[in-house]
């Protein structure tokens, strides 16, 4: 959510590498490259990440007239995952390794017998159930090379970093002080810049007014 | 110097900035001017502040609602030497307002509400949201980068960090944008300011008190 609807919390990022010429052709492929595949039951996947529509999070066939307004690139991050409570799971555990020693008219069964229990019984829940999906729009301007990623989880922007580092073969940096250094709104001559850089951490109070606060307290 | 070195290195200026900015609008006013910017905006504090340190591993006061930066807990937090880290911020150019919680460990937006967006095409207001963003990001960093200048310079050693200390010490009024003692009204106004004829005097804010 984010770019077109909802809140608008978001973390920036400054693209450190030029946009090649013949971008539009080369990230079309890319994109598609990694575009989200569905979670499928019967694998071990636990995760799914990838690119999305960021109108219809189905859409997963991406071309460039679904992700490119004008000077901006923008899709959703969709991260796909089972959830199956834990609790669920241990029940359906106990009731299938209880019936299976009715079955076999056993008293116990042994650690690895249970645990491949545990593993089938998660099999047949994960395809009684549907993934967790979420979805996270990133707008990214080619003209002035600012990446807007609409979620402050700081596992998420990992996730999105990495998927956007492999997907583009550019890095990110965080728009943090030392990135604002560089944007043009900041408006700072390169000497300004590395004197900056230098500075070192000032205290906003005397020490006469320290002492005294600290005896208000 | 490594990326991640450098970035930590300059980290403490974000919270330093947004201490500066709280000395800066209560002392000189709400109004800045920013290139690219047609005409002043101004900024206000919101109803939310923390005030913390970001160098040692301090206790951190959170104030929410009402004015904080107004509070004489966060001013006493202030005289401790910590700094705000983080605050509620509005902005207010012409018509239009702005509203967002800034952090001052990493610069990031949160919260941000925007003006009312017009379009109703999926497509213009995407546009229109991230044409007011844009802005927002002029007005932010513009203002941040004036912070720098000044940090970086000497007129910040002679005269803009004692300045702060008086005013984080108590010694500076905040004489021009200081509120007026409760209940006193300037005489000029006073006698500039018609009584309205048609109301009775005691329903009159403006008439002269019995």
């Amino acid at each position: 959510m984010g770019a077109f609807t909802g809140s608008l919390t978001y973390r920036q990022y400054v693209v450190r590498e030029d946009v090649p010429e013949n971008y539009r052709d080369a990230y079309e492929q890319s994109i598609q490259k990694h575009a989200f595949r569905p979670l499928s039951p019967t694998t071990d996947a636990e995760r799914s990440i990838g690119w999305c529509n960021a109108r219809f999070a189905m859409d997963t066939e991406l071309d460039t007239s679904k992700y490119m307004y004008t000077d901006y690139i923008v899709l959703a991050l969709r991260v796909d995952a089972w959830s199956i409570p834990a609790t669920t799971l241990k029940i359906y555990t106990e009731a299938e390794v209880q019936r299976i020693m009715e079955e076999q008219k056993r008293e116990s069964l042994s650690r690895y017998e249970v645990a491949e229990i545990k593993e089938r019984v998660k099999l047949e829940l994960k395809q009684r159930t549907l993934p967790t999906i979420k979805t996270v729009d990133m707008v990214w301007s080619l003209q002035d090379g600012i990446v807007r990623f609409f979620a402050s989880s700081q596992k998420m922007n990992l996730d999105f970093m990495d998927l956007f580092e492999d997907t583009f073969s550019m890095s990110l940096m965080p728009l943090g002080v030392l990135a604002a250094l560089e944007l043009e709104e900041t408006d700072l001559s390169a000497i300004e810049r590395e004197r900056i850089e230098k500075l070192d951490p000032c205290v906003f109070v005397d020490s006469d007014a320290a002492a005294r606060a600290m005896t208000e307290v | 110097m490594d990326l991640l070195t450098r970035m930590n290195r300059v980290a403490f200026l974000g919270p330093e900035f947004l201490s500066w900015l709280w000395y800066r609008t209560e002392t000189k006013g709400p109004e800045f001017s920013v290139s690219g910017i047609e005409g002043a905006i101004e900024i206000w504090f919101d109803d939310r502040l923390i005030v913390g340190s970001t160098l040692v591993n301090a206790q951190e006061n959170h104030f929410k609602g009402g004015h904080p930066t107004t509070s004489l807990e966060a001013r006493s937090a202030l005289r401790l030497g910590k700094l705000a880290t983080e605050a509620r911020i509005r902005i207010v150019h012409g018509s239009r307002e702005w509203s967002f919680v800034l952090k001052g460990a990493d610069l990031s937006l949160n919260g941000v509400k925007i003006p009312s967006v017009l379009s109703k095409d999926d497509e213009e207001r995407l546009y229109e949201r991230l044409y007011l963003l844009e802005e927002l990001d002029r007005m932010v960093f513009g203002i941040f980068g004036q912070f720098l200048k000044l940090r970086g310079s000497e007129d910040w050693v002679q005269n803009e960090l004692p300045a702060i200390r008086r005013w984080v010490g108590g010694h500076e009024s905040e004489s021009s944008m200081a509120p007026q003692a409760i209940g006193s009204v300037d005489p000029a106004i006073r006698k500039e300011t018609p009584r309205n004829e048609s109301i009775p005097p005691w329903e009159d804010p403006m008439g002269e008190p019995s």
